[in-house]
């Protein structure tokens, strides 16, 4: 029997969430620095005063157009998935859950604060039904 | 072929339909149903404000000139989009906690809402920019141009000047109508952002049916077109490495400074969810927008004949092509952008000069502050249009003046590398705790200097603003003060030159100052609530309204929001309390929040000034509760002099009662005295006249009788003698005044004298036995330097007194000398009943007699003794004793000592 307790498979969704977050931030970085390669690149001035690497060739600019443009796709679409996912996730996982907690306390109260710790605004009841279970 | 005139009726169609769609999102606001206006969508269409004329134009241009570094500008902002955890959540979070309206209301905030920053920042924003809105009219004129040469209208000559002057025109008409319908700023421009999300698609889709037009209508599909890239004269990678690393940096930096999109970044965000979106979509709008930048630069190159406008490529193409109706619309794409840009641009531009320019200075000139009279909300509404006005016009003359000159590119960047001197006091500001005013003002200062000198002034080309002289020898003739080679570094593109050592020498000041310098307690606290946003998003500083009325705020918030919405602002906040009616209790929460609703309208610092005026200053800053600590503590200094004083007071009382008892007591005393002496006089006085009548009125008196009761006057008459001696002698002694005849004797030759005269005077009638005094032994031979008279004077009264008042069955007195610490104590002991506790303090007092005594007398005896003693520098007491009492004659040491 391979059972997978709930509250294990939530705290791996939380844990995911984090890290998809991480790969967010991580994202303009990987952009920087790929970007940056076509400054690597040797210039046509270059190999005419003879300053380049001996076996250096122009690189063509249809190939330099694809590059840029390539990695404009990639950081598209890894940021528009991260996007995706973590907008699906936010209502599933255990921070989904106090955000829409927290959504319906503003709406309650009006207010915009910081809600109250979870412990003391839930009922008592599930955890003595869980106990009785 | 199109004619001009049916280009510019297209023209006005387009802005027709603008004005109707902004109409149209103003009406659906009013009513309402606005989700749709709120989208993710809008919200990315609106950030395309970005892609100016210059993008649409001049990126072209660039690319036909330098290849692929056209795209930096691009790569930069999408940097900047996907990596929006880091910069602009916080920035958009920090807008909506703080109402933050334009970005130098941000710094202004930041640094403890100084308004001598957002004064510098509006300034460096306004120079800055005036040169990027030239350039969209520039671009609509030329590009009308265009359209004029090639429908050979002829006889009529195409107006630069006045077409752009009425494009001018145009666009400050629409900015106001739109831009200043409303007064705050956080309610958004719906009309405005709805016609900006519209100009978006428009451009996009012009740029894009161009692009698709030389792809694929002209080159003949994608692989043939990059064949062609290849075989093109910027076929192959050329590229400045460093002009390629600094403009990616300074399109990013350009992208979070340029007050147009901070206007659509931050203030005009509706929800952070949409930033999340806008994070891949923009980047992807951009991407669009570049994609087709070197095919059509590439087919320009090809087909129109050298020397033709690169920047124009855009249009130029399909004309040549004979493609008038894809030329037309191209032509709406580039007057989008053109007219986009100007319009948000000013509108965030005239926020600011209105609310950190004309409204400071207008309040200054009002005396009574916030709290005069009239509508202070039309004030403002005519300061932004003014402001857009000028600044429009600003724009039209730097056109004129600059002859439109220079390629669309190089005016781009000049700007940019201008806004971005605010990028280290923003990020430094959201960032670091540490950063302060002073370093924010002289990182701008400096940074804004070095623009104009390397930049912005050198733009204008050598022998203009700056000499020839200077460019070659530098300022004042010092070498390392080139305009383009600052410090003898030569070599640098002067664009990278310029980006690199402003915000270099402006990053370096501001950390530098900002290390060496102290926050003020506002900086600190506004520094902690932008720096730890997510932390405390709503917690913004307090209020303390113990004085603010909140009638006053009422009428101030009607004059600002509109008395609509501050009433119904009021009123909520009221319901929130619990209460009804129309006024809420000014409890902090609601003045913080409606500071917060003013600032929006009128900026942070404004607001601040207005609700501190109303609410007597009495901010809870840091600053404040350290004003409050000094005058506490000049209180309690205070309050405890006055409690000095007061103790002081209270020991001046005491002795006032004292001496009122003392002064009151004397006067029961001299009372006492009158009552006395007034008897002791009448009753010998009694006796004489009775006996004196006796021997006048009666003839027949025996001669023993007549003897007898002469006798009896003789005695009472030698008794008021005695007593007028007495109260003589005492007055004498007591004022003072009396004379002392100091003379050499031995002191037993005194006592034995004084014993004989006691002796003399007792009565013999025989009702007692006779005193026993037993001699003074062996300390007796003293001799004494004193007033001998006055000094037997005294122990005859004592012995006198023993003799009176002594009841014992046998009366004894024991007189003995002793000697003690130099003094000379003569003591009389009797065995005699010891005087009552209560008279004790009195026996020395003047007519005190104790009572149930049968010895009469005046009681002036023992005072007498005591002034005597007094005068003679020694003293006299009594001391109780078990049985009997003790009288002490104190001789003064010198007076016996010198004798021995």
């Amino acid at each position: 029997m391979d059972v997978v307790p709930p509250r294990v498979f939530l705290e791996r969704r939380s844990y995911r969430m984090r890290r998809v977050m991480d790969a967010q931030r991580l994202m303009p970085i990987l952009g920087i620095v790929l970007w940056l390669v076509p400054a690597l690149w040797p210039t046509q001035y270059e190999i005419s005063q003879g300053t380049a690497a001996p076996d250096a060739a122009p690189v063509a600019m249809s190939v330099a157009i694809l590059f840029v443009f390539a990695v404009w796709c990639v950081l598209i679409g890894l940021s528009a998935w991260v996007s995706w996912w973590l907008s699906r996730n936010r209502d599933a996982g255990e921070t989904g859950a106090l955000y829409r907690d927290a959504k319906r306390y503003w709406a309650e109260t009006g207010t915009t604060g910081p809600m109250p710790r979870a412990g003391s605004v839930r009922p008592p009841k599930r955890l003595s039904d869980e106990d009785a279970g | 072929m199109a004619s001009l005139n049916l280009l510019l009726a297209v023209s006005f169609c387009y802005v027709v339909f603008l004005f109707g769609v902004a109409f149209a999102a103003e009406r659906a606001t009013a009513q309402g149903g606005t989700a749709w206006l709120r989208s993710p969508l809008v919200y990315t269409l609106s950030l395309s404000i970005y892609c100016t004329a210059w993008t649409f134009y001049g990126a072209v241009g660039y690319a036909a000139r330098s290849g692929m570094e056209f795209v930096t500008i691009y790569l930069g902002p999408s940097l900047v989009m996907i990596g929006w955890w880091w910069v602009l959540r916080k920035l958009v979070r920090i807008g909506k906690a703080q109402r933050v309206t334009s970005v130098a209301d941000l710094i202004s905030a930041r640094y403890g809402k100084s308004n001598m920053l957002a004064l510098i920042v509006t300034v460096m924003a306004v120079i800055g920019v005036t040169p990027y809105i030239a350039l969209q009219l520039q671009s609509v004129t030329v590009s009308l141009s265009i359209f004029a040469e090639a429908a050979e209208t002829g006889g009529r000559a195409f107006d630069d000047a006045s077409s752009g002057f009425w494009v001018a025109a145009g666009l400050a008409l629409f900015t106001v109508l739109f831009g200043t319908r409303n007064l705050n700023t956080n309610e958004r421009h719906d009309g405005v952002v709805i016609a900006v999300a519209v100009e978006a698609v428009v451009k996009l889709v012009a740029l894009l049916a161009v692009g698709i037009f030389v792809v694929w209508g002209i080159a003949g599909g994608v692989g043939p077109m990059l064949a062609r890239i290849d075989a093109s004269p910027i076929g192959t990678w050329e590229m400045d490495r460093s002009r390629w690393a600094a403009l990616t940096f300074l399109s990013a930096a350009a992208f979070l400074c340029l007050p147009r999109m901070f206007q659509v970044l931050v203030v005009e965000n509706d929800d952070e969810r949409h930033l999340q979106i806008a994070s891949w979509a923009f980047p992807v709008y951009l991407m669009l927008m570049s994609l087709f930048v070197v095919p059509i630069a590439v087919i320009g190159l090809d087909l129109l004949p050298a020397g033709s406008n690169p920047d124009l490529f855009v249009l130029s193409v399909p004309l040549a092509e004979g493609r008038t109706g894809l030329a037309m619309l191209s032509f709406l794409g580039g007057f989008s952008s053109a007219t986009s840009m100007v319009i948000v641009a000013t509108l965030a531009l005239s926020t600011m000069v209105s609310n950190h320019v004309v409204m400071p200075i207008y309040l200054g000139l009002q005396q009574g502050g916030a709290s005069v009279s009239g509508d202070v909300r039309q004030v403002v509404l005519m300061a932004r249009r003014l402001s857009i006005l000028i600044i429009i016009a600003f724009g039209y003359l730097y056109f004129r003046l600059s002859g439109g000159g220079g390629a669309l590119a190089a005016i781009g960047l000049i700007s940019f590398v201008g806004v971005a001197q605010f990028l280290p006091a923003m990020l430094g500001g959201i960032f670091w705790r540490g950063a302060t005013r002073t370093g924010a003002a002289a990182g701008l200062c400096v940074g804004f200097a070095l623009w104009l000198f390397t930049s912005l002034l050198p733009g204008f080309g050598a022998g203009v603003v700056l000499s020839a002289e200077v460019f070659e020898n530098g300022l004042w003739g010092i070498g390392w003060l080139r305009p383009e080679a600052m410090f003898a570094i030569k070599g640098l593109d002067p664009t990278v030159h310029a980006f690199f050592w402003s915000i270099l020498l402006n990053s370096i000041t501001f950390v530098v100052v900002s290390l060496v310098t102290f926050p003020t307690p506002m900086e600190r606290l506004q520094g902690a609530q932008f720096v730890n946003v997510f932390d405390h998003s709503w917690q913004a500083r307090g209020w303390s309204a113990s004085v603010a009325a909140s009638e006053d705020l009422m009428i101030m918030a009607q004059r600002i929001l509109g008395a609509r919405e501050a009433q119904a602002l009021f009123r909520g906040a009221a319901a929130g309390q619990g209460k009804t009616g129309h006024l809420p209790e000014p409890t902090p929460a609601f003045l913080e929040k409606l500071e917060r609703e003013l600032a929006a309208s009128v900026g942070t610092a404004t607001a601040h000034a207005m609700v501190a005026q109303l609410v007597g200053a009495a901010s809870i800053s840091v600053e404040d509760l350290l004003a409050v600590a000094d005058e506490s503590a000049q209180i309690l200094e205070y309050s405890s002099q006055l409690e000095a004083k007061s103790q002081e007071l209270s020991r001046t009382a005491a002795q006032l009662r004292d001496a009122n008892e003392k002064l009151t007591a004397l006067s029961v005393q001299k009372d006492a005295f009158l009552g006395q002496i007034s008897h002791e006089l009448r009753t010998p006085m009694t006796s004489i006249r009775a006996f004196s009548e006796i021997l006048r009125d009666t003839g027949d008196l025996s001669g023993s009788e007549q003897r007898h009761y002469a006798s009896i006057i003789h005695l009472e008459a030698i008794r008021l003698t005695r007593l007028l001696d007495d109260l003589l002698d005492l007055s004498v002694l007591e004022n003072g005044q009396v004379n002392l005849n100091f003379a050499t004797g031995p002191l037993d030759e005194v006592l034995a004298h004084a014993i004989t005269t006691a002796a003399a005077s007792q009565s013999s009638d025989g009702a007692r036995p006779p005193l026993q005094i037993t001699g003074p032994g062996d300390n007796g031979g003293a001799v004494l330097i004193t007033d001998l008279d006055r000094l037997r004077q005294v122990f005859i009264n004592l012995i006198t007194n023993a003799q009176k008042y002594n009841t014992a069955p046998t009366p004894q007195l024991d007189i003995s000398v002793v000697q003690s610490n130099g003094h000379l104590q003569v003591q009389f002991f009797d065995n005699g009943t010891p005087i009552a506790l209560d008279a004790r303090q009195i026996i020395f007092e003047k007519f005190a007699r104790i009572k149930n005594q049968s010895e009469a007398g005046a009681g002036l005896g023992l005072a007498i003794c005591r002034e005597i003693m007094t005068r003679l520098g020694g003293n006299i007491r009594y001391e109780p004793r078990a049985e009997g009492n003790l009288f002490i004659v104190e001789i003064p040491r010198q007076s016996a000592l010198a004798a021995q």
